[in-house]
Formats: C-alpha cells, structure tokens, sequence
C-alpha cells in the first residue's frame, strides 16, 4: 500500500435543490483514502454513498469543500482535464456494466483509449486482450455485449475499467446483479487484478462479502460518515 | 479525440438508428435534390429560353402609340428618323442602335416540296434587318443547332447529307449559312435613280452604289468614273447641257482579270479597264421555269464572256439561278437566292398547330430547314391588289438562319432589300423613316436606364419586348420561388434531423453518459453529434444531387418525347458552382439541425443518468 494519500476531502459536501428546500446528500466530510487502499463505502439507501462515488470519479463537481485527487482539486479542472482526468486517473465498475451494446467487446474495451487517446493505438489493442484474455473471456472479442451474461458483462467491465492503469477504481455495487457464484468470482478477479495493478479500489455495497475484502469500511449516515473496521458492526 | 474515431463513433451510433437516419438522409436528398433541379430548370429558363429568345440587353423600340377608342396610333408620326436612331445609339449604356423597317408592299410565297412532299402557299410579310444585328445572333444559333445534331457523317456526293451541308472529303461539311445574310449577288431593279439607296444610282437597270474615287467603296473595289457628255444623263441625274460641267461621280465596281475573281454570280468584262466585274445575263427557257426550283430554273448564260472560262449557253452556276426581271420576260440575272431568317416561334407554331391541321410531318430538327430554298413573288398578292407585273419580280429565298429578331409570322431579310420594294412599290416617302430600332446595351443591368431614356425621347417598347421584359420577370419570380421552396424543404429537413438526432441523444443518453464517464468531454460528445448531421448531410446532399441530375435527365427525354414547344432539348443549365453550393447548404443545414441536439448532449449529466436504473 503507498502511504502517500490519493484522495483527501476536507468538508466535503453536496446539497441538491428539491423543490422548494435544499437537501444536503453529503456534508462535512472529511476523508483521506492512500494509494493502493481497498475501501468499502456503506450505508443505507439515501446516505450518500453514491454521490460520493460520483465526486471521487469527478462525474459531479458541484460540491463544498476540498475534494483533491492525485494532487489535484477537481474543482479546478476544466471540461477537458476533467475529462482526461476520468479516462486516465480513475476507472468505473458500475453495477448494471454499463457496456455500450452497439459496440463489441473489444471495441467496448477499447473505448477509454479511444476517447483519450492515451496509448498508441497498437499498444492499447495489445493491452486490451491481455486482460480480456486475464478475465477469461478471449474468445469474445467480437461479440456484442447482449450476447454475454451478467457475469461475463461484469467481466468485461472490469477490464474496461482498467485499460488505461487508473490509479483509483470505483465500483458502484458491483456483484448488485450477479449470483452468489458469478458475484464471488468477479470479487476474486477485481482482488487479483488489484493485488496487479497496486490500485485504490473503493466499494460501494451493501454486501458484506464485498466488506469483508476490504482493509476499510466508510459507513455513511445522511451523509455524513462514520469510519469503522471491516466486520464490525454499524 | 481524433476525427477519424468522432467519425466512426458517429457512424457506429447512426447504425443503431436506422430507420431514423434514412428518414432524415431522405428529407436532406429531397431539399437538396429540389434545390439543385431548381436551380437547373430556372437557370435553364432563363439562358436557353428566355435569354436566347429575348436577350436581356436587346430591346426593340417603335414610335409612342396612343390608344384612342380602341384604336392605336402614332401621335409623333408612322416612324423613327436618321436622327432618332443616331441619338439613341448616343445614350450612355448603348452599344448598337439599328433600325428595321416592315414590309408594306404586298407579296406571297411558296415552297417546300423538298421537305414536305408539296409546296405550301402563304402570303409574305417581311422584316428587313440590318445585317450588323443579325450576324452574332445567326451565328450562335447555327453553331447551337449544329452541335444539337451530332456526330459527323459520311457521304460521297451532296445528295448524300442532310440540307445544309455539303460533301466535303468524304464527310458532310456544314455551310456557314450565317455567313449568307447579305444582299450582295441579288439584283435590285430599277427605272430610276429616286427608287435606290442614298448614296445609289440607276444605271443599267440596276442599283448601284455611287462613289467619287475608291475610298468610297467597300473592301478592294474600284470607282468607275463616267464622263458627262451633253446629251447623257449625269450620274446625279441631271442633264448635262455642255456648259456646266457634270460632277464626276461613279460607281463602285469589283476589279477583276478572269470571270473566277467575280464569283459565280458575275463575269469579268473586258470592255472595262481595269476590267469589272458585271452581273451575268440569262435566260429561262420558259416563264414557268422562274417558279419552280429545279435545273431549269438555272436558265442559260447569254453575256458576253471571255476566251478559257466562257459560259455562253451553260446555265447559271450552281448556288445561283436565272431570276427574270420581272414575272413577264425570261431575260435576268443569275443571282444568289434571298436569304431569309426564320423566328423559331414559327416553327414552334408548325409543328403544333398546322402541320396536325394540314397532315404534315412535324419538322423536328432545325437543321432540316437551312438551305431550303421556295419562291417569293414580290408585288403579288393572294388577299390584296398587286404592284403590276412591271414592279412585280419572283425571286428564289434561302432559309440561312432563325433568329427571336425577325417576325413570329414571316421572315427577315437584308434591310436594304426590303427598303428597296417598299421603295419601288410604296414610293420614297414609305422608306423616309424606320419602322422600329434595335438597341442593344453594353450590360443587361443598363437596359432599365435605357428604356427610361428612349422613352424619354418620345419611344416605347414594342409589343415584342414588353412582353420579353413580363416574360423575363416571370421566370425570375418563378425562379426565386423555386429557390425559396427548395430552401424551405431544406429548412424542414433540418427540423427533421434536429428530431431524428434529439430523440438519437435521448435514447442513448446512456451511452452517452458512458462516454463521458470514460473520458469523453463535453466537445467531444457535441462532436460526435454534430459529426452524425454532417454524416447525415454529405449522404443526404450526394444522394440529393444524384437524383436531381437524374430526374433532369428524365425531365430532358420527356421534353424530347413530348416536344414540348420553345423547350429546348436540353432545358436543364447546371451552372459550375451548383452542385459544390448544394452540398454545401446540405451540410450547413444538417450541421445547423445537429446544434440543439448537441447542446443537449453537452448539457446532460452524466452522474445524473448513470445512478438512474
């Protein structure tokens, strides 16, 4: 694990406008996650969890407070950095995949390289079937998306996830909409693939399984947070 | 992002859409295909008909009418003057100014056994235009007519080719007939001097033109000077006494040292020194020879001749026949036929109105007509008392060009040769002024300005081209609203791709949202909308614009089919800038359709989108 901190949030909050009143979805949280953490973010529905996942992976910037990543206050960033920010630093696993079904599986996997441009051309088709090939799905390079299983989509989005090395992987309940077997063996694949790439990987869940994996569990309430260790109870 | 992988996720995103993107592809082919056939049709109404039939920077001018119960006249007299016709030609903006004088003597005509099977008989009326105005025009419709046709053919005699063209070296050789509008080689009759040209005298029968020495006459012909001796009549027409001495004037004459230098409608005189060419004397054997065409109407040489190239008892050389002086005697001249310049419009009206009525094959090909030769009888009249068999000559004609100048109902001739009958059979006075002027300006854009002046000067358009000037508005009203509708189905192709690429953004604000969350910005998303309505646009417009030419291709052979009148055979004008502008309007109107759907690509959330089931 790198001890030098990837993210830090000092006062972090988020207030959405609902109808009339304002609600706070996030507030006054203050977080630090090191290089190469696992992180399990807990809560029940409504808590914030996912809106903390959108301000970590800068889908969101309306926020208060200090959100730094990588060094970075994701305020500061323009439309363009943010964007290569989201396609080089941080790599998203969501829990309904999110494969875009009009491309093939390996077009799908190519599709960050695409956007950014990050790696030559050659270097990221190479890199791209390493790792379908590391997720067991080779032979479906060219099959379209809807073809697949959950599983195997599931697989697919964790490869997509990480083509380009972020440093911070986000999962939004991902093993949500797999069975008990298929949710296990994309478990094992995200911790080999994270025990690889030396990533931060940070959870949203409400499974205890997925908790028990990790080294830390942010347990959120209306939006504010209070830490405990894996296996302990809220 | 490269553009190349903007394209390609445009086209990967239009392929999930199909049914849309073809709609929307067909609505930019049907605006862009209007616009363009449009544009071809007006552009080919207003080049190939309006401006060949009335040329935007030639107008034509009479005498201010007045209408006065129901009746119109001429309050500032029957024609234009010298001066007038000088003073038009002296306002800003005109570059020629020539006047055209009617016929008013009577006259009937008849032809065309070659073409038809029968000659058709008809009463005659002439326009007598002068040669300058007529040149261009005649030229640019033989040149037009003649690449209508085609291909060269091949022939071994003259009989092989088609009227007006000749065997020339194995292959059909067109005559340049626009050449042949003058009235040099035709005889103008005359008792006296007062029934010729100014600057002409009678002499020998003949009109001829006047000259004191050789800077008087035209091209390399001589001045021969006659001496006034008392008792003759001075070349002025007075009478010399003896006392005074006779203004030595001459005539002009052309120089000549073998019958060959006179052309074949003149022989060499050896009594002259230098020698001058003189016309050549004939005789038809009979007095129905001078109305009909065939070999004897070429009568037999009965001049004088010299030694090697005498023609004494041949006939008249070919291209020229025996036109007896007048309808009573068989002695004349060998002279070229009349030429005479057809209005298209009255082949138009023959081939949809008479030759149905009369059982007449249609005369399809212009061409057909050049070189037809028929009669006309000077003088003579089917409907109205004639000028008497003294004033009274037949001559042959020549069908040497059609022009929008010469009369809808009748024909045109040299001016001078109609001057001359109306001068012979309706005195000098007829001939004092002209009828009407042709003005042509240097720009079209000045003719408004001249019209104003013209008018100021106490003249008004003819009905001719008053009509011309409604006929040019018209089409260019048509025109432009052809334009505007094109454009306006264009307009509603843009609303359709705005729809077809908004509910695209709508149905796949997912992906979208993907993209974004991949590492897609806000301009690359737009960029991929935008790139989808230029997709949309590049297809839409090619498609467009092939269809266009082929429908106009359709169009052309169903006005070749219907032969449809004063349409010519290709109507459609597409100018050079054409297609690149209409594809380039496609593409600025798709892109302009692709801007809301792209700002609403822009502006969706995607963490907004990505949380929702």
């Amino acid at each position: 694990m790198n001890i030098a901190p990837l993210v830090q949030a000092r006062g972090l909050g988020r207030q959405f406008r609902d109808g009339a009143s304002e609600k706070w979805a996030l507030q006054g949280l203050e977080l630090q996650i090191l290089g190469g953490e696992k992180l399990a973010v807990t809560g029940p529905s409504g808590a914030g969890k996912s809106t903390l996942l959108r301000l970590l992976g800068a889908l969101d910037r309306s926020y208060a407070g200090e959100l730094r990543v990588n060094g970075c206050e994701l305020r500061d960033l323009d439309d363009r950095a943010l964007a290569r920010f989201r396609g080089q630093t941080v790599g998203f696993v969501f829990q309904s995949f999110n494969l875009l079904p009009s491309y093939s599986v390996g077009d799908n996997l190519l599709m960050p390289n695409v956007l950014t441009g990050a790696l030559p051309a050659a270097d990221a088709l190479e890199r791209a079937r390493e790792l379908l090939d590391r997720v067991g799905l080779r032979a479906c390079w060219d099959q379209r998306p809807l073809t697949l299983s959950g599983g195997q989509r599931q697989r697919v989005a964790v490869a997509r996830a990480l083509l380009l090395k972020p440093s911070l992987v986000l999962c939004d309940e991902p093993t949500g909409a797999l069975d008990h077997d298929t949710a296990q063996q994309v478990l094992d694949l995200l911790d080999e693939l994270h025990a690889e790439q030396a990533c931060t990987l940070i959870y949203v869940t409400h499974d205890e399984r997925v908790v028990a994996r990790c080294d830390r569990r942010l347990q959120l309430f209306d939006g504010r947070m209070a830490e405990r260790q894996p296996g302990g109870s809220s | 992002m490269k553009s190349w992988r903007l394209f390609r996720l445009s086209i990967t995103h239009l392929r999930s859409a199909p049914i849309g993107a073809a709609f929307a592809i067909a609505g930019v082919a049907i605006g862009v295909g209007f616009l363009v056939l449009f544009v071809g049709v007006g552009e080919g109404l207003r080049t190939r008909v309006l401006n060949e039939m009335f040329p935007a920077n030639r107008v034509e001018f009479e005498p201010r009418r007045v209408k006065l119960f129901g009746i119109e006249g001429s309050p500032n007299g029957p024609g234009l003057s010298q001066a007038q016709v000088m003073a038009l030609r002296d306002v800003p903006g005109v570059s020629r100014a020539l006047g055209k004088q009617r016929s008013s003597f009577p006259a009937k005509l008849w032809g065309g056994a070659r073409l038809l099977g029968f000659d058709l008989r008809s009463e005659a009326f002439f326009d007598g235009l002068p040669e300058a105005l007529m040149a261009t025009e005649l030229r640019r419709s033989e040149t037009r007519h003649r690449r209508e046709r085609g291909q060269v053919e091949r022939c071994d005699v003259a009989q092989d080719c088609p009227a007006g063209s000749s065997c020339h070296q194995g292959a059909c050789a067109a005559v340049d007939w626009y050449e042949r509008f003058h009235d040099r080689g035709i005889v103008r009759h005359c008792v006296k001097s007062a029934e010729c040209e100014s600057g002409e005298r009678c002499i020998d029968g003949r009109c001829q033109r006047e000259c004191r020495d050789a800077s008087d006459c035209p091209g390399q012909r001589r001045c021969r000077n006659d001496a006034c001796e008392p008792g003759k009549v001075c070349p002025r027409g007075e009478r010399c006494d003896g006392k005074e001495p006779c203004p030595v004037v001459g005539v002009c004459e052309q120089t000549c040292e073998k019958d060959a230098d006179c052309g074949r409608d003149g022989w060499c005189n050896p009594a002259e020194r230098p020698q001058g060419c003189e016309p050549i004397r004939c005789r038809l054997h009979q007095q129905a020879d001078a109305r009909r065409i065939s070999s004897k109407s070429r009568g037999v040489i009965i001049s004088p001749c010299t030694g090697d190239s005498c023609r004494l008892k041949t006939p008249c050389s070919y291209g020229t026949y025996c036109a007896p002086d007048t309808p009573a005697t068989l002695l004349g001249f060998c002279e070229r036929p009349v030429p005479v310049v057809v209005n298209p419009l009255l082949m138009e009206i023959f081939n949809s109105d008479m030759a149905d009525s009369l059982n007449l094959p249609r005369v399809a090909d212009p061409q057909l007509l050049y070189g037809q030769r028929f009669h006309i009888a000077f003088g003579d009249s089917h409907f109205t008392e004639d000028a008497g068999t003294s004033r009274q000559q037949i001559k042959q004609a020549v069908v040497v060009g059609f022009s929008t100048l010469a009369p809808e109902l009748g024909v045109a001739l040299p001016l001078r040769l109609v001057r001359h009958h109306n001068r012979r059979i309706r005195g000098t006075q007829r001939v004092a002024a002209f009828d009407a002027v042709w003005v042509q300006t240097d720009r079209n854009e000045r003719t408004a300005e001249v019209i104003k002046e013209a008018e100021a000067m106490g003249l008004s358009l003819s009905r001719r081209s008053r009509f011309a000037r409604t006929l040019g508005r018209a089409v260019y009203v048509l025109y432009v609203a052809m334009l505007l509708l094109g454009l306006l189905v264009l307009s509603v192709s843009a609303s359709n791709i705005t729809q077809t690429l908004a509910m695209l953004v709508h149905e796949r604000r997912a992906e979208i949202a993907i993209l974004r969350a991949l590492g897609g910005a806000s301009w690359d998303v737009a960029g991929v909308i935008l790139a989808q309505g230029a997709v949309l646009g590049v297809v839409g417009s090619t498609l467009g614009v092939l269809c266009a030419l082929a429908v106009g291709e359709i169009l052309e052979r169903l006005i070749q089919w219907l032969q449809v009148p004063l349409l010519p055979e290709q109507l459609l004008v597409y100018p050079i800038w054409l297609i690149p502008i209409a594809l380039t309007i496609g593409l600025a109107f798709c892109l302009l359709g692709a801007i809301l759907p792209a700002r609403r690509a822009i502006r969706l959330d995607p963490s907004e989108v990505l949380s929702q089931p």
